[in-house]
């Protein structure tokens, strides 16, 4: 990208030439206020010289005049700046002084001016004031402006060198601080192209800076690795679904195949057909499900307060029947009134959940407790099964994890939907799996 | 009696207005939102079959319209968005029963009978009787004969839910929607084994009744001997 059309750089320019406007208005005014001082010392010698000469011609008349200018003349020839005087009579005949005529360009008016006069060998620049005297005697006073002109030169030039430089420091740190972060933005830049390309591995390169360039690249991150995590998930899932769904076509497939060969189908073999679509169905809702509640985990727009105890009783009650069908003890202890904010089909389906695995797995029995802990509960389910096994424990949460024991039937969906629902509800899951049977453990980190 | 069926698949349309006219039913068939509009707001329907998504939109949103426009005809909604916050989607836009594809025509019959049942409710009897099965609403009794069947709170409401639907079929997800409100499949066979808890309890007090499970589909109770 053209280091010129960054808005950095456009910015840069825009404060430069601020900036060097700024600066040399300073620097300018500065330059005026130190000739105008000049100006006002040579004024003051002059007025000073004027009144002596003025007072002179009153008390002792022009003779005395011309005499004093004479030597005034010889013993300050050394004098810096030089003076200059012109003592002229009524009819403008040079009575003394070291100018030939009267310069254009002055009026007797007693006004400080500047001006340019033919003497010998050059012209020369003089400040000068003149005043008229009685009788039509007209004198002028003045100073050497050569000095004040070297001043000005030498302010002048100062004047440029400070312009020159603020120009140059502003574009140059200017340039140099856009080249910098053209440099960052086009790492985000290729890093979007990357990943535009199909290539999720990339992550933006950080700077350990914490401005806002790197806030936005470790956003670009984190993104990045969410959106990796859930494409592998993604792929796991499809490959998993693509294996999964296959057992109940090929089942469908035998027996459609059995009835043709039989030319007929009992009703007993389109139940069997019509479970397993039924079963196929079931898998992809749960799934379904299941990434819906992980897509919309932190929304929580629609949570309303749940009485948590007695959800529980409720599906535990729709269980109680079950248990007794297979002898199984199952016990259930809830304290009241324990609330949560949440949604309540999803809680149900929690619940329902635990209690179907646990009394699918118990020998004798299940024990299921709720109970308060400070302002939040503690939800334990604990049954008298065979365990976890020990080779799926770390990944029983994730999707089609299944056991190896005979009594590892199902979609193996369960769970990884039971953690989803309790991620969205801010919930842990301790899991405590022995060969005496199994404890879930279920405790919200924020009510 | 009049159904519209608004449904864009031809194949499975044409499957749903069968069953619709097998049942006696004068089938109205648009394939489009917009269509579907002009039919309703032209004729009078008793019965809205609606698919959930057309190729002009999705049906809740012409659902809800039609009851903030106060038309309370019964809706049932069949789509392949079968999941459990669909359902809850399609019941909040205000649709009477949610019937995720594929299904079987037997369901589908047993759902637009008791769609219409309960649009016809309206008021609650105190006291409904099958056979020599009594029960009272507002005592909360069970008696069979003169015997009384004890039964706990979920088991009377469940015993109530069937007998005021006296021989039609009751699919598990009426079960679960209507007894326990639940609109997911809590999986295992766990409306079964409450069915069957509630049949023992029934026979306790007598026969004139029976609870049977309909193949594939459901339950029904009805009168010993009545078919």
């Amino acid at each position: 990208m053209n280091i010129f059309r960054t808005s950095f750089a456009r910015l840069t320019l825009v404060y430069m030439a601020a900036i060097t406007m700024v600066g040399t208005g300073i620097l300018y005014w500065s330059y005026d206020a130190f000739l105008e001082q000049s100006r006002d010392n040579i004024n003051h010698l002059v007025d000073t010289d004027m009144a002596g000469l003025v007072s002179r011609y009153y008390d002792s008349g022009d003779m005395e005049l011309v005499r004093h200018i004479s030597s005034a003349l010889e013993l300050t020839s050394l004098e810096n700046p030089r003076q200059v005087y012109l003592f002229l009579s009524p009819e403008g005949k040079k009575l003394a002084g070291n100018l030939q005529s009267w310069p254009k360009g002055i009026l007797p008016d007693a006004s400080l001016k500047l001006l340019t006069v033919s003497t010998a060998p050059e012209p020369q620049s003089i400040f000068a004031k003149a005043t008229l005297l009685s009788d039509g005697y007209r004198i002028l006073v003045g100073r050497d402006a050569g000095a004040y002109h070297t001043l000005q030169h030498r302010l002048f030039n100062n004047l440029l060198i400070g312009f020159g430089l603020f120009l140059i420091t502003g574009l140059g740190i200017g340039l140099l601080t856009a080249r910098a972060f053209l440099r960052r933005i086009n790492g985000l830049n290729r890093l979007c192209q990357d990943v535009e390309n199909g290539d999720f591995s990339v992550r933006a390169p950080l700077w350990k800076r914490r401005d806002e360039i790197d806030i936005l690249g470790r956003g670009l991150n984190g993104m990045l690795d969410r959106i990796s995590a859930l494409l592998t998930l993604h792929k796991q899932t499809a490959d998993n679904i693509a294996h999964e769904i296959r057992s109940p076509l090929m089942r469908l497939n035998a027996i459609i195949e059995q009835g043709e060969k039989k030319k007929d189908i009992t009703a007993d073999s389109a139940d069997l057909a019509r479970r397993q679509i039924e079963d196929s169905v079931t898998l992809l809702d749960k799934l379904l499900d299941i990434s819906r509640i992980e897509a919309t985990e932190k929304d929580r727009s629609s949570f309303t307060d749940i009485n948590f105890s007695r959800l529980l009783e409720n599906i535990a009650e729709l269980y109680v029947p079950l248990a007794e069908e297979k002898s199984l003890d199952f016990s259930v202890i809830t304290e009241d009134n324990i609330h949560i904010s949440g949604l309540e089909q999803n809680l149900s389906r929690l619940c329902a959940n635990l209690i179907d695995n646990a009394l699918k797995f118990a020998r004798t029995k299940v024990d299921l407790t709720l109970k308060k802990n400070g302002d939040k509960f503690i939800l334990s389910i604990r049954d008298d099964g065979p365990g976890i096994d020990p080779h799926i424990q770390d990944r029983i949460f994730e999707r089609f994890t299944k056991g190896n024991n005979e009594h590892q039937t199902g979609t193996g969906l369960g769970l990884a939907l039971v953690k989803a629902i309790a991620d969205q509800h801010k919930m842990t899951i301790d899991i405590a799996g022995a060969s005496t049977g199994t404890t879930l453990t279920l405790t919200p980190y924020s009510l | 009696m009049k159904a519209l069926c608004l449904e864009d698949d031809t194949v499975i349309a044409d499957h749903i207005i069968g069953l619709l006219q097998s049942s006696g039913w004068q089938v109205t068939a648009s394939r489009s939102l917009a269509a579907a509009t002009r039919a309703i707001t032209n004729e009078d329907f008793d019965l809205l079959v609606l698919d959930r998504i057309l190729p002009d939109g999705d049906s809740l949103g012409f659902l809800r319209q039609l009851r903030q426009n106060n038309v309370q005809t019964p809706a049932i909604i069949l789509t392949a968005l079968g999941r459990t916050e669909d359902k809850i989607d399609g019941y909040d836009s205000g649709a009477d029963d949610y019937l995720p594809k594929p299904f079987e025509a037997a369901e589908f019959n047993a759902r637009i009978k008791a769609l219409l049942r309960r649009a016809a409710y309206g008021e609650q009897k105190d006291m409904l009787k099958i056979g020599l099965l009594e029960l009272r609403t507002k005592a909360r009794t069970v008696f069979h004969g003169e015997n009384f069947i004890d039964l706990s709170p979920k088991e009377f409401e469940l015993l109530h839910y069937f007998m005021a639907r006296e021989n039609d079929i009751i699919t598990r997800d009426m079960l679960l929607k209507d007894v326990w409100g639940l609109s997911f499949d809590p999986g295992t066979n766990v409306i079964d084994v409450n069915i069957g808890r509630l049949r023992k309890r029934i026979q306790q007090g007598g026969d004139s009744v029976q609870l049977i499970t309909v193949r594939g589909i459901g339950f029904k109770l009805e009168e010993k001997g009545s078919d």
